[in-house]
C-alpha cells in the first residue's frame, strides 16, 4: 500500500486509482466489507444520523460518480446491463439506512421509556382508496419508469450466439453474480444447487426456528442483535456485496481487476491452487518435517476396506467432521447454551445446518484467496469435492 | 361497530396525484412511440424524396422550355403537314380504302364459304368412317360418303386457293397502305411519345409536389401517410412513402454458429438512391446543370437575373454553360466534385424554396453505387436482389443505425467526426461506439481498399479476376495482387492457407551453398539482405524493432550479440552440412569478353525476369545505363531539373539507386502510367490534338521477378584478387548458365543457352563453341558486376560468441530439461560410454542423417562430417538448426536436415474468421490508449522516432515511418503485423525465444493492402455454391490455373498473352524515323500470344516447351527452355485453349444481342434505329467498340463522333466503323471458337500434282521473299528472312487458323508485316490486269477459297516430305504481280510502323528430321549434363 502511495513519478490521481485498486483486491474489499458492516451494527445510532448519513452519501456519490472520469470505471457502469447495479447500491442503502434509523430511534425511545414510533398506529385501511388506488398509482408510475428506462437504455449489441465461444467475462445477469461467484469456491452441485436450495429452504425455514415474538411490527435492533446481524450478513455480504464485486471487479477469464484497471483479457494471473490434503501430506511434512514421508497415500488400507482415496482425504474429513458434527455440540455447550436451551433439538440442528453452510462460503473464500485452497474434500473418484 | 369512513390519504389528493401520474404516463408512451418512429433513417429517406421531387421538377420544368416547346411544336407541325400531305392525295387514299374494303368484302365471303365446307367435311369424314366401320366399305351409304367426301375436299381446295389469293392480296395492300400512312404514323408515334413523357414528368411532379403532393389541395399527402402510426395508409413501395428496405438473400448465408441461414440487407433503408443512376456524382451534375440552364432560361424569360452557381472549385468549370458536364468534371477528384455539386444544389435550392419546395441536400448515403456496370444494378453480373450489400462490405446488414451497423471509420479523424454526428447519446453518454461496435460485431465494414477480400466469397480462385473479357478488374486488384503475393513472397511457404497447396519453395536451394557462397557472404546477407542487395524480397529475421540494443532487458541482456552468435551459427551450419557439387568443367582455350557478354545480357531476354540498373541500356544514344536513364527521367518528370537530376543520380551510391528504382519504379507504377498514357494517346487522338506530354511519361519497372544482379561479381567472388576464387565463380556460373537444374533442384530460371539457336552455322562443333562462348561472355560479365563498398566478411573471431553459443544452447535445452542434463548436453556427454555420439552431436546427427541417406548411411555420413567439429563447432552446429528452425528459414530454403519439416508458421486458411479476442494488439489495445498518449515517439509510429537504430529500418521501409492508427479490426492487426511485423513487441519484456520472429518484408503500402486483403479474404465462404463461380464446367477454371502457372514461369514478362503489359516490353521501344514518336518495336519485341490457342497443335507446344526450336531467326531475343512436367504443359494447352474460347464466347454474346436486335428492327435503318445508338443495347457497344479497338479492328476516328453537331450526323460517321467493328469481331469469334481436345487434326497429305500445282501458287505469290521453306541454307534462299520456315507449318499449325490468317492477317495480329493476300475474300490476283487475272484464276482456282486450300494443301506437304523450296531467280516478273507491296489498307498504316511479322511458319534447325514433337524428347545434343 506504501509503495503505491510513495511512487512518486505517478501524479495523485494515479495514486488515488492505485489506492483504490489495491483496497479492491477481493480478500480486502471483503474484509473490509464485513468490517464496515461489524462497525455499522455496532455504531448503528452513530451513522443514522441524518447529517451523517448525508454526508457519507454525498463523499460516495462523489467518489462513485467521480470515478466515472475514470475510462475503465466508466466503460463499468454505463453498460446497459450495469446501471441496475448504481440503482442498487443506492437503494440497498437507502433501506438499510432506513431500518437501522428506525430502529436507532424506537431503541432510545424504549431506553427512555417512551413509547416505539409505530405505536398506536391504526394497522386496518380501507381498500379503497387507500389500497386500490395507491396501488394503480405505483402500478402507473412503475410502467412509466420501466417504458423510459426502456427507451433509454436499448438492449446492448451483441455478436450472433456461438455455442463454441462464450463472451469474456462471460457474467450471469446482475441479481445472479453472487451466485456466480460461488462458483469459484465451489464445485456446482454445491454452488449451483446446494447453497441457492438451502438459501429458499432456510427462508422458508425462519419463521419455524426463530419463534421470539420481539420485534414484530416494529423496528428494533437492540432486542434482536444476533437474529438481525445472522440475517444482515447473507444479505448485505454474501449477496450484495457479491453482486458488486461480480459487477466491478470480475474482468476477463473471470479475474479479479480494480475498479479502475482496464480489462486486458492477455493478462496472467497465478493460480496454483490445492487441497488440504496436498497440505496435510506433502507441503507440511516437507516444510516442517513432520514424521510422515511426503507424497500422496495412495493404497487403500484394511484389505481394501478402506480406499486409498478416504486415507488421502482423512483430514478433510477430520476438519468438515468436526465443523459439521462437532462444533455444533461444543457450541451448544458453551456460546450457543441458551440458543440450543430455546430451540430444542431438532430445531438447533436445522439452524445449525443453515448457519454452517453460510458461514463456510466465507471461509472458503477467505482460504481460497489468502492459501489458494481448492478442497477441504477433493474425492474426485466420486465427483465429491467440498 | 360504525363502518369507518375515513380514509388513510386524503382522497382528493390521490386524484390529483393520480391524475399527474396518468398525464406522465401518456407523455412516456408519446415518449415511446415517437422514439420508435424518429429513426435516423427517415431523415435520409426524406432527403432521397426531396431529391426526387426536385429531379421530377426539374424534368418537367424541362418540358417547358422555349425549346422544348418548339420540338413539341414540330412534332406536332409534323402531324399537321403529314395530314395535310395526305389530304392532297385524296383520291388515292379513296382508292386505296376502296380496295381495302371491297378485298376485304371477298375475302370474308372467301372466309366464309371455306369455313362452312370445312365444318361439313368433318362431318362427312365422319360419317364415312362410321359406315365403313358398321357396314362396310362395299355398303353403298359408305360409297356415297366416300365421294361426297372427296367432292367436298376438291372444292375445299379450290376455296382455299381462292382465299389464299385474296389473302395475299391483303397483306400487299397493307404494305402499300402501311408506307401511304408511313409519314403520318410516325409522326403520331413521334408526338405521342413525347407528349407521353411530358405528362409522366407532370405526373410526377404533382406526386411529390411542392411538399410531397397534396389532398384536396389542402394537407400534403406525403405527411399524413409518413405520420407516426399512419403506416398502414399508404401501401409498401408507394413513391414517398417511409419505409424500412430490404432485400432477402437466400444464396447468401449468415452464419448463426449453430445454423446457418439467408440474409437480409437493410442497407438500402438509408443507400435508397444506391441503384438510382441519375444519383451517380456525374449524371447528378448533369442533371443539376440542364435543370440550372431552364430554370435560368425560364428567369431570363420573365426578365429576372439569372441564377449563378455559387462554388465552383476548378476554375474552368462554370456550371450552367453547357448540357453536359465539362471535361473537368471529369477530371475532377470525389472532393472536388462534391464541392462542385453543393454549390450547383446551394444555387438551385434558392430556386426550389422561392417556389415552396424543400430544399435538396445530396450527399453521401444518397450517392449511387459508382460502378452500376458491375454491381447493384439488375443487369449487372451482381444483382443487388441476389448478391445484397454485405456480402460484399461486411458489416451488419440488419441494422438500419448508423453505428449498429458496424461502418468502420478509415482514421481517428473519421471515427470522431462520425461519432459526433451519429452517436446516439443520452446525457452525453453514446449508447454505443465505434470501438463496441467492432468488438461486438465481428465483421465490421471492410475499408474500400480491402472490399475485395470478399471477392473470394464467390471467386474462390481469384485469378480469374484478374481481368475479364480481356478488361482489366481494378476493384478486384487487391485480391488477386495479395494472393500473388502471397505466393510469390513465400508466405504461403510459412502459413499454409487451404486452396494453395502445390507451392514450391520460392528462395534458393541452399544444398550445395558451400561451393557457390562465403562464409563472409552467407553472414552479412543473413544479417541484413538488403545491405547487399535493396531490391531483394528476403524478409529480415534480424535487426528488427524487438532484436535491436534498443530492446535490451535482463532477459535479453545484448541483442547484437545473441542475434549475430546465431547468424554465425546459422551459416556454420549452411556451409557444414552443404553437400558435395562440382560444376562441369569450363570449355578450354576460350576467353569471356565481358563486353558481349553485357550486349547478350540486354538483349537476349535475361531483363524479362533480372534487372541489373548499370547494364547499358542499347537504346540509348548516349550510351547511359538503365538506372541512369530510367532515375533521371523520374526525377525530372517528379519536376527536377535535367542538370539537378544527373547530379542527383551521380551522387547516389548504388544501393541508393536501387533503393530508389524498387520505391518509385514499379512494375505498377509504370503499368498504371501506361494505362494514363494510352487513355491519353487514345483521346488526343480522337480530339485531333497532341497527347500532353506529362501524362505521356512511363517510367521504368525495376522487375523483382529474379534477382536485381547488380554486385553479383562481389557475391561469388568477394576477393577480387583472388584468383582460384575467381576461376571457382566463373565455373559455377558457367554451369549454371548451361542448366540452373543442375545446381538447384526446383529452380525456375529456364535454360537460355540452347545449341539450336544457333542454326544458321553449319557446323555443329561450331554451334556449341559459340553457345560456349556466349555463355562464358556473359559470365564474365555477370562477375564484372561489382560494388565492393559492400564487404562480405564473416564476423570476427570473438570469445563472447562462444559464450553466447553456450547460453543460448541453455535457454534453448532449459525449458525441458534439468541443469544437469543441459550441462550433459552442452559438453556433449556420452550417457553410456557405449553410445556411438554424444549428446549433442546425437540430437544433430538425428536431424540432419536423413537427408545424408537412409538409415545407417545417413547416420555415418553425418557422423563423419560432425567428427570434424571440435566441441564449441558442435555447439554452433546445433544452435544453427535450432536458429533455421526458429526461424523458419527451411521453408523457404531447401536446407539439407529439413526436408520433411512441417510450415512453421500457423495456418491462416481461416484467419479472417479469427476470433478478435484472438489478436494480442499488446500495448496497442485501446485499454493502453491513455498511457501510449504519454510517450509518443515510442507509440505514434511504425518504428518508434528519434532513435538512429531505426534509420536502417525506415530506409529499407521506403523511407516513410508511417502514423499508426490502431483501430480494433482485423485489417488493423494484419496492417501493421505485415509493415512491421514485430510491432506488437514493443515495450515488452519477453525472453530471446518467446519474441516474435516474423521476419519484415519491408512491403509497400500498395503491398500490405493487398495481403491484408488477401489475409481477410480467409474465411468460410458463407454462400451457397449455385453463387459461386463454376471453374470447373467453364473455360474459367483452365484460365484461372494457366494464369496461375504463366505468373509463375514469368511468361508474362515476355509475352502478352491476354492483354497483360509483359515487363520486357519496355526495351523495345523506338524513335519512329518518320514521325519521331517513340513507338512500340513490334517486329523485334516478343510475339504476342493472343488467340495462341486457336492457332497451335497442341501436341507441338509439349516437345517445343522444355526445348525450344528456334521459329524467329530475326529475334534476339530468345525463348528460354523450360523444365515443365507433363500437367504443366497441359495446363498451358488449356489456358491457351480457355483463352481463346472465353473470348469466342464473349463476342458471341455480344454479337447475338446485336443479330437479335438487327433482326427485331427491321424496317429502313435510319439513323434512329442502328443498334449502336440504341440505349438498350449501348453496353454492347461499348464493349464492342473497345474490343475493336484494341484489337486494332478499328482507329479511334473510326468511331469518334467529336466532328459531328447533332446525334444523326455522329451515327452516320461511325456506321461504317460499326461495321467494321461487327465483321472482325464476327471474324475473330470464329477463330477463336476452338475444339479441345480434338482440334488442329492434321493435314491429309496431298498428291505430288497437288504438291507441285500449290508450289507454284507460292512462287507466284512472292511468298519466299520472306519466309523460308527447308533448308534455310539451300542455294536462292532470301537473305532477309523476316517470317518462320513454312517446313514447321504441319506440325505447329492449325489449318483452320491458316485459312483465317491468309484471308486478314491484320485482324489476328495487329501490325505484321504479313500482307493481306485476299482483301475482303476476294481472289489473290483480283487486281492483276485482266488478261493475267483470268490466266491465272483458271489455274489456281477462282476463288481465295480454292486458291487458300491450294496453299494449305502445299504449305501442310512441305514439312513431312522434308522438301525444300526456293524462290527461282525472276527473269522479269510483271510489275503487279507483286502483292507483298501491295497498296495497304488504312489500319495497315496506323500501326505498323516497323513492320512486324508473325509467323505462318518457321525455320529449323537444318539437320533435324521434320518428325512430330515428342514430349521432353532432346532434338539435338546439348542436354548430356543434365542432372
Amino acid at each position: 500500500m506504501f509503495e503505491i502511495l510513495a511512487n512518486s513519478g505517478a501524479s495523485l490521481g494515479e495514486r488515488f486509482r492505485g489506492l483504490v485498486n489495491w483496497l479492491c483486491a477481493p480478500e480486502k474489499f471483503v474484509s473490509l466489507a464485513t468490517v464496515g458492516f461489524i462497525l455499522a451494527l455496532v455504531a448503528y445510532r452513530k451513522w443514522t444520523k441524518p447529517k451523517v448519513i448525508l454526508t457519507v452519501t454525498i463523499l460516495f456519490s462523489i467518489f462513485y460518480f467521480g470515478s466515472m472520469t475514470d475510462h475503465n470505471f466508466f466503460k463499468i457502469i454505463t453498460k446497459p446491463d450495469n446501471v441496475p447495479i448504481t440503482m442498487l447500491i443506492f437503494f440497498t442503502g437507502f433501506v438499510t439506512w432506513l431500518a437501522f434509523r428506525q430502529a436507532a430511534i424506537n431503541d432510545e425511545r424504549t431506553e427512555r421509556g417512551e413509547p416505539l414510533l409505530e405505536a398506536g398506529s391504526d394497522d386496518k385501511v380501507l381498500v379503497w382508496p387507500d389500497l386500490v388506488y395507491t396501488e394503480l398509482i405505483c402500478l402507473v408510475l412503475c410502467t412509466v419508469f420501466l417504458i423510459v428506462w426502456a427507451i433509454i437504455l436499448k438492449a446492448p449489441l451483441e455478436p450472433p450466439a456461438n455455442p463454441s465461444v462464450i463472451p469474456n467475462p462471460s457474467k450471469a445477469p446482475w441479481y445472479f453474480l453472487g451466485l456466480q461467484e460461488l462458483l469459484v469456491y465451489f464445485d456446482p452441485w454445491i454452488a449451483g444447487v446446494l447453497l441457492p436450495g438451502l438459501i429458499i429452504f432456510g427462508l422458508v425455514a425462519l419463521p419455524f426456528i426463530d419463534k421470539n415474538p420481539r420485534g414484530n411490527g416494529y423496528y428494533t435492533l437492540k432486542e434482536r442483535p444476533f437474529v438481525i446481524s445472522v440475517y444482515m450478513f447473507g444479505w448485505v455480504i454474501m449477496w450484495i456485496v457479491l453482486i458488486i464485486v461480480g459487477t466491478f471487479l470480475r474482468g476477463p477469464n473471470w479475474n479479479f481487476f480494480g475498479p479502475y484497471e482496464y480489462w486486458d483479457s492477455h493478462r496472467p494471473v497465478a493460480l496454483l491452487n490445492i487441497n488440504v490434503s496436498d497440505v496435510f501430506w506433502i507441503v507440511m511434512p516437507s516444510k516442517w518435517n513432520l514424521p510422515w514421508k511426503p507424497g500422496l497415500p495412495n493404497q487403500a488400507a484394511l484389505g481394501g476396506l478402506v480406499p486409498a482415496y478416504i486415507i488421502r482425504e482423512a483430514p478433510g474429513l477430520v476438519l468438515l467432521g468436526f465443523y459439521f458434527f462437532v462444533m455444533p455440540v461444543l457450541l451448544a455447550k458453551t456460546a450457543f447454551k441458551k440458543i440450543f436451551s430455546q430451540l430444542g433439538m431438532i430445531r438447533y440442528v436445522v439452524f445449525w445446518i443453515l448457519m454452517s453452510w453460510m458461514l463456510l462460503v466465507p471461509i472458503k473464500m477467505v482460504l481460497r484467496w489468502l492459501f489458494n485452497l481448492k478442497y477441504f474434500l477433493a474425492i474426485t473418484e466420486w465427483f465429491f469435492n467440498v | 361497530m360504525p363502518v369507518t369512513t375515513d380514509t388513510l390519504w386524503n382522497t382528493k389528493r390521490l386524484n390529483a396525484i393520480f391524475a399527474i401520474t396518468a398525464l406522465v404516463a401518456a407523455l412516456s408512451t408519446a415518449w415511446m412511440l415517437w422514439a420508435d418512429y424518429d429513426r435516423p433513417w427517415r431523415h435520409t429517406q426524406l432527403r432521397y424524396f426531396d431529391i426526387m421531387a426536385a429531379l421530377s421538377h426539374f424534368d418537367f420544368l424541362g418540358f417547358k422550355t422555349p425549346e422544348s416547346k418548339e420540338r413539341h411544336k414540330q412534332l406536332q407541325d409534323a402531324v399537321s403537314a403529314a395530314d395535310a400531305d395526305l389530304s392532297k392525295k385524296t383520291d388515292e387514299e379513296k382508292e386505296l380504302l376502296k380496295a381495302r374494303n371491297l378485298l376485304g368484302g371477298k375475302l370474308a365471303a372467301a372466309n366464309m364459304s371455306f369455313g362452312d365446307l370445312n365444318a361439313q367435311i368433318q362431318v362427312t369424314e365422319f360419317n364415312y368412317n362410321e359406315y365403313k366401320t358398321l357396314h362396310g366399305a362395299e355398303n353403298e351409304k359408305t360409297v356415297a360418303a366416300r365421294k361426297l367426301l372427296d367432292e367436298q375436299r376438291a372444292q375445299l381446295t379450290k376455296f382455299r386457293t381462292t382465299k389464299d389469293t385474296l389473302e395475299d392480296e391483303q397483306r400487299a395492300l397493307s404494305r402499300k397502305m402501311r408506307a401511304f400512312y408511313a409519314k403520318r404514323d410516325d409522326a403520331r408515334k413521334n408526338l405521342a411519345a413525347f407528349e407521353k413523357g411530358m405528362d409522366e414528368a407532370a405526373r410526377r411532379d404533382k406526386l411529390y409536389g411542392a411538399k410531397g403532393g397534396e389532398l384536396f389541395g389542402l394537407v400534403p399527402v406525403r405527411d399524413i401517410f409518413n405520420a407516426p402510426l399512419a403506416d398502414f395508409l399508404a401501401p409498401r413501395g408507394t413513391p414517398g412513402r417511409e419505409e424500412i428496405k430490404q432485400v432477402v438473400l437466400p444464396d447468401i448465408r449468415a452464419d448463426f454458429n449453430f445454423a446457418q441461414s439467408y440474409i437480409t440487407d437493410r442497407c438500402t433503408t438509408c443507400h435508397v438512391g444506391i441503384d438510382n443512376p441519375n444519383l451517380t456524382r456525374e449524371m447528378f451534375a448533369e442533371k443539376l446543370q440542364t435543370a440550372l440552364r431552364v430554370v435560368n432560361e425560364e428567369r431570363v424569360a420573365r426578365g429576372e437575373k439569372p441564377l449563378e452557381a455559387n462554388a465552383t472549385p476548378a476554375a474552368d468549370a462554370k456550371p450552367g454553360d453547357a448540357a453536359v458536364p465539362t471535361p473537368a468534371f471529369a477530371d475532377m477528384n470525389d472532393d472536388q466534385k462534391d464541392k462542385f455539386l453543393t454549390g450547383l444544389t446551394n444555387t438551385l435550392n434558392t430556386y426550389l424554396k422561392s417556389t415552396g419546395r424543400a430544399p435538396i441536400e445530396y450527399g453521401h448515403p444518397l450517392l449511387a453505387h459508382p460502378n452500376l456496370d458491375l454491381y447493384v444494378s439488375p443487369d449487372s453480373p451482381h444483382p443487388i436482389n441476389k448478391m445484397g450489400c454485405t456480402v460484399c462490405h461486411e458489416g451488419n446488414g440488419q441494422e438500419t443505425d448508423f453505428v449498429l451497423a458496424a461502418h468502420t471509420p478509415h482514421s481517428e479523424e473519421q471515427a470522431h467526426e462520425w461519432g459526433k454526428k451519429y452517436y446516439v447519446k443520452h446525457g452525453g453518454v453514446p449508447e454505443i461506439n465505434f470501438h463496441t461496435a467492432q468488438e461486438y460485431w465481428e465483421r465490421p465494414m471492410l475499408l474500400k481498399q480491402n472490399t475485395s477480400a470478399s471477392c473470394a466469397k464467390c471467386h474462390t480462385q481469384t485469378t480469374d479476376l484478374e481481368q475479364r473479357e480481356g478488361e482489366r478488374l481494378p476493384d478486384a486488384d487487391a485480391i488477386v495482387r495479395g494472393e500473388d503475393l502471397y505466393i510469390t513472397l513465400g508466405c504461403i511457404n510459412c502459413h499454409a492457407s487451404e486452396g494453395l497447396n502445390d507451392s514450391r519453395q520460392v528462395g534458393p536451394d541452399l544444398t550445395h551453398v558451400a561451393s557457390k557462397l562465403t562464409e563472409g557472404f552467407i553472414q552479412k546477407w543473413v544479417n541484413f539482405p538488403k545491405d547487399y542487395r535493396p531490391s531483394t524480397r528476403m524478409p529480415h529475421p534480424f535487426r528488427q524493432e524487438n532484436n535491436l540494443p534498443w530492446s535490451k532487458s535482463f532477459e535479453d541482456p545484448d541483442p547484437i550479440l545473441r542475434t549475430n552468435t546465431e547468424i554465425e551459427a546459422i551459416s556454420h551450419y549452411l556451409l557444414t552440412f552443404s553437400k558435395p557439387y562440382t560444376p562441369v568443367e569450363l570449355p578450354t582455350g576460350i576467353q569471356g569478353d565481358p563486353k558481349h557478354g553485357e550486349e547478350l545480357f540486354t538483349s537476349i531476354g535475361c531483363l524479362a525476369c533480372h534487372a541489373n540498373l548499370e547494364a547499358k541500356n542499347p537504346n540509348d544514344s548516349a550510351g547511359r545505363s538503365f538506372g541512369e536513364c530510367w532515375i533521371i527521367a523520374d526525377l525530372v518528370h517528379d519536376g527536377a531539373s535535367a542538370d539537378d537530376a544527373a547530379k542527383r543520380y551521380k551522387d547516389m551510391t548504388h544501393n541508393q539507386r536501387v533503393e530508389y528504382a524498387v520505391v518509385h519504379l514499379t512494375t505498377e507504377r509504370r503499368d498504371r502510367l501506361q494505362r494514363v498514357a494510352d487513355a491519353e494517346k487514345a483521346a488526343a487522338e480522337a480530339a485531333g490534338r497532341d497527347p500532353d506530354p506529362k501524362k505521356q511519361y512511363v517510367p521504368g519497372a525495376l522487375t523483382r521477378f529474379a534477382p536485381e544482379l547488380g554486385g553479383l561479381g562481389t557475391k561469388l567472388n568477394p576477393d577480387a584478387g583472388n584468383a582460384e576464387q575467381a576461376t571457382a565463380a566463373r565455373r559455377w556460373l558457367y554451369d549454371w548458365l548451361r542448366e540452373p537444374r543442375h545446381y538447384s533442384s526446383y529452380t525456375k530460371m529456364p535454360r537460355m543457352f540452347r545449341d539450336n539457336y544457333y542454326w544458321q552455322e553449319r557446323d555443329p562443333a561450331g554451334k556449341l563453341k559459340k553457345n560456349d562462348q556466349d555463355m562464358l561472355d556473359v559470365a564474365e560479365y555477370l562477375l564484372s558486376l561489382r560494388h565492393d563498398s559492400f564487404k562480405p566478411e564473416p564476423f570476427p573471431n570473438d570469445p563472447a560468441h562462444e559464450a553466447e553459443v553456450v547460453r543460448l544452447v541453455r535457454i534453448l535445452l532449459a525449458g525441458q530439461n534439468t541443469d544437469s542434463v543441459v550441462a550433459a548436453i552442452i559438453s556433449d556427454k556420452k550417457m553410456d560410454p557405449a553410445d556411438e555420439f554424444g549428446l549433442l552431436t546425437d540430437r544433430v546427427v538425428k536431424t540432419v542423417a536423413p537427408s545424408y541417406g537412409t538409415g545407417d548411411a545417413g547416420v555415418k555420413a553425418v557422423g563423419e562430417i560432425i567428427a570434424k567439429q571440435d566441441l564449441a563447432g558442435k555447439q554452433k552446429l546445433f544452435l544453427g538448426s535450432k536458429m533455421i528452425l526458429h526461424y523458419g528459414c527451411y521453408a523457404c530454403h531447401s536446407i539439407p536436415g529439413f526436408e520433411g519439416a512441417s510450415r512453421p508458421g500457423t495456418e491462416l486458411s481461416t484467419w479472417g474468421r479469427k476470433l478478435l479476442a484472438q489478436l494480442d494488439f499488446a500495448f496497442f489495445d485501446e485499454g493502453f490508449a491513455e498511457d501510449r498518449e504519454k510517450d509518443k515517439k515510442l507509440w505514434d509510429h511504425l518504428y518508434p522516432e528519434g532513435s538512429a537504430e531505426f534509420e536502417q529500418l525506415i530506409r529499407a521501409s521506403g523511407g516513410k515511418n508511417e502514423h499508426v492508427d490502431v483501430s480494433h479490426t482485423h485489417a488493423s492487426f494484419a496492417h501493421y503485423k505485415l509493415a512491421n511485423p514485430r510491432i506488437w513487441d514493443r515495450d515488452k519484456l519477453k525472453k530471446p525465444y518467446e519474441k516474435l520472429k516474423m521476419p519484415n518484408f519491408f512491403l509497400n503500402e500498395d503491398e500490405v493492402h493487398s495481403l491484408v486483403t488477401y489475409l481477410l479474404s480467409r474465411q468460410a465462404p458463407l454462400v451457397r455454391p449455385q453463387v459461386q463461380i463454376a471453374y470447373e464446367a467453364t473455360p474459367t477454371g483452365k484460365l484461372a490455373r494457366g494464369r496461375h502457372l504463366v505468373a509463375e514461369l514469368n511468361c508474362i514478362g515476355c509475352h502478352s498473352i491476354e492483354n497483360n503489359s509483359a515487363n520486357v516490353q519496355q526495351y523495345y521501344f523506338k524513335p519512329d524515323p518518320a514521325s519521331g514518336q517513340i513507338l512500340f518495336d513490334v517486329t523485334n519485341a516478343p510475339p504476342n500470344l493472343y488467340g495462341e490457342g486457336a492457332k497451335i497443335q497442341f501436341s507441338w507446344l509439349y516437345g517445343f516447351l522444355n526445348n525450344v526450336e528456334m521459329l524467329r531467326p530475326w529475334l534476339k531475343i530468345r525463348m528460354p527452355s523450360f523444365h515443365l512436367t507433363h500437367e504443366q504443359t497441359t495446363t498451358l494447352v488449356e489456358y491457351f485453349v480457355g483463352a481463346a474460347q472465353s473470348q469466342s464466347q464473349s463476342l458471341a454474346e455480344r454479337l447475338a444481342t446485336v443479330h437479335g436486335w438487327e433482326s427485331k428492327v427491321n424496317s429502313t435503318p435510319t439513323w434512329r434505329k442502328s443498334w449502336f445508338v440504341d440505349l438498350s443495347v449501348n453496353y454492347v457497344a461499348d464493349w464492342l467498340a473497345r474490343y475493336a479497338l484494341r484489337q486494332k479492328l478499328v482507329m479511334p476516328f473510326d468511331l469518334d463522333t467529336k466532328s459531328a453537331s447533332n446525334g444523326e450526323e455522329a451515327s452516320k460517321a461511325i456506321a461504317t466503323g460499326f461495321q467494321k467493328v461487327v465483321t472482325g469481331s464476327e471474324f475473330l469469334q470464329r477463330l477463336y471458337n476452338v475444339e479441345y481436345p480434338f482440334a488442329g487434326m492434321p493435314h491429309v497429305q496431298a498428291d505430288d500434282a497437288r504438291y507441285d500445282h500449290g508450289k507454284k501458287l507460292l512462287l507466284e505469290l512472292k511468298c519466299l521473299a520472306c519466309h523460308v521453306a527447308g533448308d534455310p541454307f539451300a542455294e536462292g534462299t532470301t537473305a532477309d528472312i523476316k517470317a518462320p520456315n513454312f517446313a514447321l507449318a504441319h506440325r505447329r499449325l492449325r489449318p483452320d487458323w491458316v485459312k483465317q490468317w491468309l484471308l486478314n492477317p491484320q485482324w489476328i495480329q495487329p501490325g505484321t508485316n504479313m500482307p493481306q493476300l485476299f482483301a475482303d475474300g476476294n481472289s489473290a490476283f483480283k487486281d492483276f490486269p485482266e488478261a493475267d487475272r483470268d490466266k491465272a484464276q483458271a489455274e489456281f482456282g477462282q476463288t481465295s477459297g480454292d486458291q487458300i486450300q491450294l496453299l494449305i494443301d502445299f504449305l501442310f506437304d512441305l514439312g513431312s516430305r522434308n522438301a525444300t523450296v526456293v524462290q527461282p531467280p525472276a527473269p522479269a516478273a510483271p510489275e503487279g504481280a507483286k502483292p507483298a507491296e501491295k497498296p495497304r489498307s488504312a489500319e495497315d498504316e496506323f500501326e505498323d510502323q516497323g513492320g512486324g511479322a508473325k509467323p505462318a511458319a518457321e525455320p529449323k534447325d537444318d539437320k533435324k528430321p521434320a518428325t512430330e514433337g515428342k514430349k521432353d524428347e532432346p532434338k539435338s545434343g546439348g542436354d548430356d549434363f543434365q542432372p
